[in-house]
């Protein structure tokens, strides 16, 4: 498969008879980034799977106005997000159950469900993230799995660089305390 | 100040525990999962433009002309297939009033001159029966009664 940049896809897109070749390709390219992300967030994955068909199908419906103002891949993570998020948001008021609840009823399912594979140590790391707020959560998956830089993360969080700094300074050593019990 | 410097630098640094566990993925997904997503999308997508297709605005707008189109012909056909039955039920009920009101206009003069040639002729038959009839009735009479018919020529 011949390596194109976002642009050249975008300009594919746009511009081709064929858009689906091009967004095919961009979905290709990170649709593992964006599953992973989505994993963390919602835990269980079916529902990571309806959330990443329908960021998919935003980004395709959007793409046409997307004018490159950011980058492709800050503005996918964006719609992921937003969309993993709207879907707990969904899953909480739907069941009318408090916050704690469903990252209660989330951590219950990294224990039993089959599509996750950790032994306790990973396990319990598992746990000690479900147990940060949501905010730290995003931080801390983004900069540790993701290994996203503060700058692009500050574009798909909308928030400053010092704070997410300091979110991922706080939730780092809350699940090393959570983690080692001390 | 030691964690206010830490929150702005690069290169803080998570502990050699967190680092280990770093690059193990606990998520697992089945089977040719990422080789069948985007395919599962496309089929989303495609799917959704043909309902967008169908329900767009503007075919919408086409559907809605043509029912009321369609309405509007269906209506005007009962509309005017009633009026024209009740019109020509008129012209029956009209043409009757003008009959009985003697507007011979739109009657065929010819029609009307037989009829009256009809009744002419009809009458002086009548005139012409009843003349006889008195003659006769008065020959009777002057039979009857022994009448000299010459006194009566000379009289006159």
């Amino acid at each position: 498969m011949t390596d194109y940049s976002d642009s050249e896809l975008l300009e594919l897109f746009r511009n081709s008879d064929n858009p689906d070749f091009a967004f095919n390709m961009l979905m290709r390219k990170y649709q593992q980034k964006i599953y992973y992300h989505i994993r963390r967030i919602v835990i269980d994955h079916d529902d990571a799977n309806d959330v990443v068909q329908n960021t998919f199908i935003k980004a395709w419906k959007g793409l046409e106005g997307f004018r490159e103002d950011s980058q492709f891949f800050t503005w996918l993570y964006r719609i992921a997000t937003n969309e993993s998020l709207t879907f707990l948001k969904k899953k909480r008021s739907k069941f009318l159950i408090p916050l704690v609840n469903v990252e209660r009823q989330l951590s219950e399912k990294l224990q039993y469900d089959p599509l996750i594979n950790a032994d306790d140590l990973l396990l319990k790391l598992q746990k000690a993230i479900l147990s940060l707020p949501e905010k730290q959560r995003l931080v801390f998956n983004m900069k540790y799995y993701d290994e996203l830089k503060y700058e692009d993360m500050s574009a798909i969080l909308g928030t400053s660089v010092g704070a997410l700094k300091a979110s991922y300074h706080h939730a780092v050593k809350k699940i090393e305390k959570y983690i080692t019990g001390n | 100040m030691e964690n206010k410097s830490n929150f702005n630098n690069d290169e803080f640094q998570e502990s050699e525990l967190l680092k280990s566990m770093k690059n193990n993925n606990v998520f697992s997904v089945p089977e040719n999962y990422f080789e069948n997503l985007p395919s599962a999308v496309s089929d989303r997508i495609h799917a959704n433009q043909h309902k967008a297709g169908i329900f767009s605005g503007s075919a919408v707008r086409w559907v809605s002309f043509a029912g009321i189109a369609v309405i509007a012909i269906i209506s005007g056909a009962i509309y005017f297939n009633r009026t024209g039955n009740e019109k020509s039920a008129d012209q029956v009920v009209s043409t009757e009033q003008i009959v009985n009101s003697g507007e011979l206009a739109t009657i065929d003069e010819s029609l009307l001159f037989e009829e009256l040639q009809s009744r002419i002729a009809s009458e002086s038959e009548v005139a012409e029966q009843e003349a006889l009839a008195d003659n006769e009735h008065f020959e009777e009479y002057l039979i009857e009664n022994n009448t000299d018919i010459n006194l009566i020529i000379t009289e006159l």
